[in-house]
């Protein structure tokens, strides 16, 4: 195997750095999130408690971080059928003994008044599954296709038991992502697409509560009450302006807004901070998504390159959802932001997923090579033999 | 899969979320800053409401500063609904005895001219049970209402004249009030409407924004509290009122007095 050492020190140079800066943007999410928390309770008899509680999430969020980013990545390559098993367990232990919020059987109890959601973990391990099935021929194949499909309705359709349909969006966004950069054949693409079209169709018409909202999204003057929650989007929006309001006088999300500490805190964020804050926000998650593209790209192993990249779009695309919905751009769906919603789970599971990414992009494994370099001295890859 | 490849789909995929992002950012711009104004608005004309609170009207009191007649607002506890079932009015009486275990049913002269009793059966609408609520009683009272919606806090005047056999003359000289949409009492005959100005004295506001239940979020309270009317004193005793002297003030403004209350 031929490398171009030329480029060899920038790219240890870039990857020195790529641990400190994703880090620091993912501590500034977490940080920006504990604010805004607080912000949303500011009228309430205790409104620390949940910020402080974020707070500490956050600290032990940093080290699991730390502690996966050092597991080598074939540690998890390897046992990822068993994390597969374990995660489909999960999920169905959430439907048999899951403690129900909000309308929603997705948490087990833990001792010490603890809750966990088992979904947001479920979704780090079914990403490396995709990534590493996917990985293990040059081309998707239409056999491997399906099977990655099946495995994806099969999660699909467990979460649609809790019913937790944000999260079954962003299963099959993970799996659009892996499928999308691996090559996936466009007649297999338009199958499942279709066959996501179908069961979303299913799925509205199943649940009134779906339906309203759907409708209250192309019609909110004549959806009257249903469209209650995306008017108040827009006011929460509007108190925020360029710069937001006063700490003090962000009271709009915090009496208005549908669970304003988890699936709204974006627009609790923007009244907060205002257009200033929420750019800030974006441009946070953006810059998280374009490092790991590059990251991606330099990485040495297939599997791990995949994973990279899949794990930061998924991120990025979950937190898109969010802002839509937010935004009034989606019709609600129930999606929390990555790092800034309150949740010891969701930002636990995002924290590992970028220590498993970070693992992968540290991978030097023979056995999974990306390509091979031609020794021309102009830096281009050549494809290894199938 | 090759180098280019990847590098081309995952190029693919990044512009789209990142023009995603774009169109999310834009829209948040539209609602926060473009159209922040009309959003603004709509949200606090929906969760803030304004109350006006009444200034105390002066007093008319004789040149020994005795009040001769004063009018302000009282607050009674009246009957908006009955039942014609006899459960619906065993219930309310257990709701009555929980919830008013000690007010006092004030029949009014023409119920009892109507031989009607003085138990929570004989209830009948407009009725008042309690007359002159204190200020503690009508946001108790105002509370209880939410609940019970049989019963509501109402507004009346009260007009207290020192003396009973005033000539009806004299009474007309002296006018009348009545209050206004916002609770605030005006003069609309005689003296109390020639000297407005300085009987009426100046209504306050509160605004308060209220959550999604309705309930006021106290922190947001804001406003002016009332200038209290000024009593108006007149030239003449109150004997001098009952033998019928005439009198005259020569300015509108003159002869005002702090009434004191607050």
């Amino acid at each position: 195997m031929a490398v171009n050492k030329q480029n060899m020190p920038e790219i240890k140079k870039k990857r020195d750095y790529l641990p400190f800066m994703v880090f620091f943007l993912l501590l500034c999410g977490g940080l920006l999130g504990c604010l805004s928390i607080y912000s949303t309770r500011i009228t309430e008899p205790t409104p620390l408690y949940f910020a402080l509680r974020q707070l500490g999430w956050l600290g032990a969020g940093s080290v699991l971080f730390v502690f996966s980013s050092l597991i080598p990545f074939r540690f998890y390559k390897k046992n990822v059928y068993i994390f597969a098993g374990i995660s489909a367990l999960l999920l169905l232990a959430v439907l048999l003994f899951g403690y129900k919020v909000n309308g929603m059987r997705g948490w087990l109890a833990l001792p010490g008044n603890f809750y966990f959601q088992p979904s947001e973990f479920v979704k780090v391990f079914f990403l490396l599954f995709l990534s590493v099935f996917a990985a293990k021929e040059k081309k998707i194949t239409p056999g491997r296709f399906f099977i990655m499909l099946s495995f994806t309705f099969f999660f699909i359709f467990l979460l649609m038991k809790e019913p937790d349909f944000g999260s079954a969006t962003v299963f099959f966004g993970a799996f659009l992502i892996v499928t999308v950069s691996k090559e996936g054949s466009l007649k297999s693409f338009l199958l499942a697409a279709s066959a996501l079209f179908i069961s979303g169709i299913y799925f509205i018409f199943r649940h009134d509560y779906a339906f309203m909202r759907l409708l209250a999204f192309f019609n909110p003057d004549g959806a009257g009450v249903r469209s209650w929650h995306m008017r108040q989007f827009q006011y929460t929006l509007a108190h925020g302006g360029w710069f937001g309001s006063e700490p003090e006088t962000t009271l709009w999300a915090g009496n208005y807004l549908p669970l304003p500490h988890t699936d709204s805190l974006f627009a609790s964020l923007v009244e907060l901070t205002g257009f200033a804050g929420s750019t800030l926000v974006i441009l946070i998650f953006a810059g998280l998504g374009i490092a790991f593209t590059f990251t991606a790209w330099e990485a040495k192993g297939r599997c791990g390159r995949l994973y990279i990249f899949s794990a930061a779009m998924l991120c990025f695309f979950q937190a898109l959802l969010h802002i839509s919905v937010n935004s009034v751009l989606l019709p609600a769906t129930g999606v929390t932001l990555p790092m800034l919603s309150y949740g010891g789970s969701s930002l636990l599971s995002v924290m590992l997923s970028f220590g498993i990414a970070l693992s992968a992009a540290s991978e030097n494994d023979p056995d999974d090579p990306v390509a091979e370099m031609d020794d021309t001295g102009n830096g281009e890859k050549v494809l290894p033999d199938p | 899969m090759s180098e280019t490849s990847f590098r081309k789909r995952s190029l693919y995929i990044l512009s789209f979320l990142l023009f995603w992002a774009f169109l999310a950012s834009c829209h948040v711009f539209y609602y926060s800053v473009w159209k922040k104004e009309k959003y603004l608005t709509e949200s606090r004309k929906k969760g803030w409401k304004e109350y006006h609170i009444p200034p105390l009207r002066g007093a008319l009191k004789d040149k020994n500063n005795a009040v001769i007649l004063q009018t302000r607002v009282r607050y009674d506890l009246v009957v908006t609904r009955v039942h014609s079932s006899l459960e619906a009015r065993k219930k309310r009486r257990k709701t009555l005895k929980r919830l008013y275990p000690s007010f006092l049913f004030e029949m009014p002269p023409e119920a009892l001219k109507k031989g009607l009793k003085l138990n929570p059966e004989g209830l009948y609408y407009g009725m008042t049970l309690k007359k002159d609520l204190s200020a503690d009683e009508v946001i108790f009272y105002a509370e209880q209402e939410k609940k019970e919606r049989d019963f509501t806090v109402k507004m009346a005047l009260n007009r207290e004249v020192a003396v009973k056999n005033l000539p009806e003359k004299v009474l007309q000289k002296l006018g009348a009030v009545l209050p206004d949409e916002n609770g605030c009492l005006r003069g609309v005959s005689g003296m109390e409407k020639e000297y407005e100005l300085l009987l009426g004295g100046k209504g306050g506001k509160v605004a308060v924004m209220l959550d999604k239940y309705g309930f006021w979020v106290t922190e947001t309270i804001r406003g002016t509290l009332p200038e209290n009317g000024k009593d108006l004193i007149l030239p003449v005793s109150i004997d001098e009122l009952l033998q019928g002297k005439d009198f005259s003030l020569p300015d509108k403004k003159a002869g005002g007095k702090d009434n004191g209350s607050k």
